[in-house]
This record gives structure tokens, sequence and C-alpha cells, in this order.
């Protein structure tokens, strides 16, 4: 079994970042940041907060462009190269680093977790969406064996 | 006069990781900018986009002023064409909604003036090949000054990953 490491995600730092303009939406700092970017579109950023199903209800109709703002940095080790990790890389924006010894450091959004885990049942795919879960509950509460944020 | 105004929205700290280059990432918000600058940006085509929709937001709703080159915003005879041009189309979406008319058909008179505002993130080798081309100075000049306020916001953030660039660009206005 492959040993998964999530390093590094997406991050609001309000002491390096002056003046962001996402205001407090319905849950995490990188769930206010997707929810942000869907309200762009529809121009109601005003309205943050008010729907804790607004994410759900986006990825349930398909406009998962908002979940791709989010990315992850993992370390994986004991992941020789197969099939599954074929799929994996072939995913747009998806990068990686071969550290030799199968391990490997692997960058991708939180749409590259989600398709990674409707292509592969490998353990790789598990790992990443149940490492992921905690930053975004609403990306992923409707994988099985994702834990909620705090539960 | 409006004009491009960006925001960094959140990053990927690479710190201590391999190849950072490769990994980082960056969301930025870009306002205030004509739909012929979100046209370029968007062809950039492994970035994420969220764009404000001309299909769900009324033009009235979304308050958007045209995007008036420097060029001729600096000649009153020109200006006078397009603010002309531009009253004239707004006459003519406000009397179409009035019809019935909806959003998504009425939006068929909107210029490339027409202000828009989006979220992108770019992964590093995305954003770094982004800035080759748009800080160019053949790039156009909107383009060019969003990606200019792009690069001031992540530099700080990842020197490293964007020296070689901030060398060239870094001290242009």
């Amino acid at each position: 079994m492959p040993k998964v490491t999530l390093l590094s995600y997406t991050r609001m730092d309000a002491t390096r970042l002056a003046g962001t303009p996402i205001p407090a939406g319905a849950g995490t700092l990188q769930e206010n940041l997707i929810e942000y970017a869907g309200r762009i579109c529809y121009r109601s950023d005003a309205r943050m907060g008010h729907n804790p199903a607004f994410i759900d209800l986006r990825v349930r109709e398909g406009h998962e462009d908002i979940i791709e703002h989010v990315r992850f940095i993992f370390r994986v080790a004991g992941q020789p190269l197969n099939r599954e990790l074929l799929k994996l890389i072939a995913l747009p924006t998806v990068e990686f680093t071969d550290l030799g010894d199968d391990a490997w450091i692997f960058s991708l959004n939180a749409r590259n977790v989600r398709d990674f885990w409707r292509s592969s049942d490998s353990e790789l795919a598990a790992e990443f969406a149940r490492l992921s879960g905690p930053v975004t509950p609403a990306v992923f509460r409707d994988l099985p064996g994702v834990e909620e944020a705090g539960s | 006069m409006t004009s491009a105004k960006v925001t960094l929205l959140g990053y990927v700290p690479t710190d201590g990781i391999p190849e950072p280059e490769k990994h980082g990432a960056a969301t930025f918000l870009v306002e205030h900018i004509s739909r012929t600058c979100s046209h370029q940006i968007v062809r950039h085509r492994l970035a994420s986009f969220s764009q404000e929709s001309q299909r769900y937001v009324d033009l009235q709703k979304g308050g958007w002023e045209p995007v008036i080159p420097p060029a001729i915003a600096a000649n009153d005879e020109a200006r006078a064409v397009l603010d002309d041009a531009w009253g004239d189309l707004q006459g003519a979406y406000r009397r179409l909604r009035g019809m019935g008319i909806r959003k998504e058909d009425a939006r068929f008179l909107l210029p490339n003036a027409a202000e828009t505002r989006l979220v992108m993130t770019l992964h590093y080798p995305g954003l770094r090949h982004f800035f080759w081309l748009r800080l160019d100075k053949a790039a156009q000049w909107e383009v060019q000054e969003v990606a200019h306020q792009m690069l001031r916001l992540i530099y700080p953030l990842a020197p490293t990953v964007f020296q070689d660039i901030w060398d060239v660009y870094g001290d242009a206005d």
C-alpha cells in the first residue's frame, strides 16, 4: 500500500495576502474560494454563505470548473509505475516529480482528485480523496470513505 | 474610467517541495477588463476559469461600463464615437429585454468593450508561459497590464520560481 502525505494546498494566508476580497462563506477557507469563484459567474457574491449546499449543487449539476481553483501537493512513497498512475498523469494540469525508488511528488486540483477517484479503484485514488476531504468537505462528501472535517 | 484590477485570492506554498516551478499554483481575481482581454486570457487552456456570465447577469444588474482603449480616450472625436455606440447598444439591449428577450439573446448586442471579471487559477508552468507571452511589449496593452499586476503579486511569494521573469519585466512601470 502506498504511503501518501499531503504536503501543501491552496492557502489564503491573510498575513501575506493583503486585501483578500473573499467574504466569509459557509465552510473552510478553501470552500469559500470555490463558492466565491462560483458566485462570480452569477454576480451573487453578496450572498456568500447564504446557502450551505451551494458547492454541492454546483458539483452535482456539472459546474465543476469552480473546484479546480483548489490544488493539492502530495508525496507518495511505495507506488510503482503502473496503469493507475497512467490514469492519474493523463488528467489535465497534473504535475509530477519522480523521486526514484517508487517515490513521487504529485500536484493536482480537486476536480482531478474526484476524476481519478471515479476512474481508478486504487488505494492511491482513495488516499488522495481521504486526505483532500477535510480541506474542502463539500467537494468530497458524496464519496464513500471520505470523512467530514472535524468529525 | 475603469482599468484592470488584479487581486491574489490564494496560492499553493511550495516551501521545501522539490521542483516548485512545477507544483506551485496561484489564484487571481481579475476585474474591470474587457471581453477582448478575457478572450485572450481564457485561451490559456491549462488554467482554470470562472467568468461572470452574460447569460445569468443582466447588463444593468452587472453595472458593466465600457473599457476604453487609451488611444480612444486620448482622442475626443474617437471617444465620442465610442460613447455614442455604447449608449445606442445599451438602449437597444434594454429594449430587447423589455420585449421579454432573454439575457442570453439580448447579450448578442454587447460589444467587445463590455466589462467582465473572472477568477483564474494557473499552476506555475502555466503561469510562467502566460508571463512570457503576455508581458511582452508586443502583447495587447490591457492583457499586458493584467500580467504585470499578476507578476507583482506572485513574485514576492515565490521569488526563485519567477526570478528570470522578474529580471526581465519586474522593473517595468
